[in-house]
């Protein structure tokens, strides 16, 4: 085989083998002891070496990470504090392993979304046998977050323009954001109240049938 | 609650349409095809108390191209969910909670769809042979392609899979939308997604087409797309509107409704040039008259 089929190989391995790999990596870091840093170097080095494979975007890879690098974080500080491992490494090693540990699973996970768009990795979760009701869920959170999320920029927009410039005080942003937000869930229920209508009235009762169906049926 | 008193499937309306009238021989007579969509003084309270429909009634024929018009609020579109039983049914169990007591949608009359009574037995009869359009895209394209998004209707009609996906792509054709069968309806146009919307109604092969607002926020070259392909379907079609250019081009005959009652009904061009009576109901003489109107002088 020459370099050129090689080239667009790992894009051509079926994007349920890569979901399950994902997986197997995420239990294999998660259940990695705290404090065994040779093998969590390991780890890392391996998601370096698939990531490169896949020509992943490292600089988007990045700009997520570092998004949910705060929570990270907070959530390492406060195991770290209580965990019954800080006898040996002390709270400050504790919190860092977990923060390790978390980073290299989230950074598996963040290549995954990637590598395959969201709807091949939602079809491939239900080609694994995922119930169908979680699978039609997560088609809908896709399909609908940018729908709200443009709802929601509409709405700063507007209120943006209607703030003359001044600048607010922090309990006002807050008191702001909490509004928007719960103008944003009246207007998602609604919203998801007219999807159902229209589901209804093209004979839905119920049932999740989808096309992907005839191609999985030998 | 009266609207889901069972009668059979195919049970003659009450009233034959349409009306014979003088001496005829009744062996030479043939059956009289029912109406395509009759209402019989249709009264809807929304869960808040307020009266949506108030004794709504009128009928239209197999074939008709008609106009629904009128003021926001008067009930249009109210009316076209309850073309296919979908508001009585929805408003039945549902309860709202407002300053501590509890209270529910209400609806009496009679809605009838090609000779079938639009109730809970005939529900999935009726919902296969009334097309609903939505006024927003986004309310109707909830599936990750366009492809699966038409095939949605075919799919819960009994269709196997490859069936569906054979008639859905003849669907996309037709509104000129084959090439981004596998598209995700996010990443296409207004117009686009609009004519997505037409093919997954298509695709169920309704005999009654009714269509909120079809050319809302359309661009108009969007607009003219989206009129040319209503234009060509030989379905009987209701269509809500303000776009009322549209309707002087479209529907011969138009409905005219405020504050849930038929307030006017008749040719399109009488209605619609008769500016008092349209003022009174916060509409507006179509520019496409007034142009012709000056044209004539």
């Amino acid at each position: 085989m020459g370099l050129e089929a090689w080239a667009g190989f790992p894009h051509r391995i079926d994007s349920r083998w890569l979901l399950l790999g994902c997986l197997t990596f995420v239990i294999a870091v998660v259940l990695t002891p705290l404090g065994a840093w040779n093998m969590l170097g390991g780890q890392a080095v391996v998601l370096a070496f698939v990531l490169g494979i896949f020509r992943v975007d490292s600089s988007k890879l990045t700009r997520r990470y570092l998004a949910l690098c705060p929570l990270l974080i907070l959530l390492g500080f406060l195991l770290g504090l209580s965990h019954p491992g800080r006898s040996s490494l002390g709270p400050l090693g504790v919190a860092l392993a977990i923060i390790a540990r978390n980073s290299l699973a989230l950074l598996a996970v963040l290549s995954l979304g990637l590598v395959y768009p969201a709807v091949t990795l939602i079809q491939a979760l239900r080609r694994l046998g995922c119930p169908p009701v979680v699978v039609t869920t997560l088609h809908f959170m896709h399909r609908y977050a940018h729908v709200l999320s443009d709802e929601r920029d509409r709405m700063l927009v507007a209120s943006q323009a209607r703030s003359f410039g001044r600048r607010r005080s922090l309990w006002s942003r807050w008191s702001m954001l909490g509004n928007l937000l719960g103008s944003l869930c009246l207007r998602a229920m609604e919203r998801g109240e007219r999807v159902h209508t229209a589901m209804i009235s093209r004979g839905w009762d119920g049932t999740i049938r989808s096309l992907a169906d005839a191609e999985e049926t030998p | 609650m009266k609207w889901f008193r069972t009668k059979p499937i195919g049970a003659a309306p009450p009233t034959p349409s349409p009306i014979t009238t003088g001496q005829v021989d009744a062996t030479n007579v043939k059956p009289v095809p029912p109406a395509a969509i009759q209402f019989l003084n249709v009264i809807y309270h929304y869960p808040d108390g307020r009266k949506a429909l108030n004794g709504m009634e009128f009928t239209i024929e197999a074939g008709e191209c008609v106009a629904l018009v009128g003021p926001n609020g008067a009930g249009k579109s109210t009316l076209l969910l309850h073309l296919n039983g979908i508001l009585p049914e929805r408003g039945k169990g549902r309860a709202t909670h407002s300053h501590g007591t509890t209270e529910h949608a209400s609806s009496t009359g009679e809605v009838w769809i090609d000779g079938l009574h639009v109730n809970a037995a005939n529900a999935p009869e009726v919902r296969r042979r009334v097309g609903l359009v939505f006024q927003d895209p986004d309310d109707q394209l909830f599936s990750p392609t366009i492809l699966e998004d038409v095939a949605f209707g075919p799919l819960n009609l009994g269709l196997k899979p490859a069936q569906a996906r054979a008639l859905a792509m003849q669907c996309l054709e037709r509104v000129n939308l084959a090439a981004e069968a596998d598209r995700p309806p996010q990443h296409l146009s207004f117009g686009a997604r609009k004519r997505a919307c037409l093919a997954g109604v298509l695709a169920c092969d309704p005999s009654i087409l009714a269509l909120d607002e079809p050319t809302a926020n359309l661009d108009p070259r969007g607009r003219r797309r989206f009129i040319d392909l209503i234009r060509s379907l030989s379905a009987t079609k209701l269509i809500a509107t303000h776009d009322l250019d549209m309707v002087v081009e479209l529907c011969p005959r138009t409905i005219l409704i405020d504050q849930g009652r038929v307030v006017a009904g008749g040719p399109t061009r009488q209605i619609l040039a008769d500016e008092p009576l349209l003022s009174a109901h916060g509409l507006e003489v179509p520019l496409s008259l007034i142009l012709e109107s000056r044209t004539a002088l």
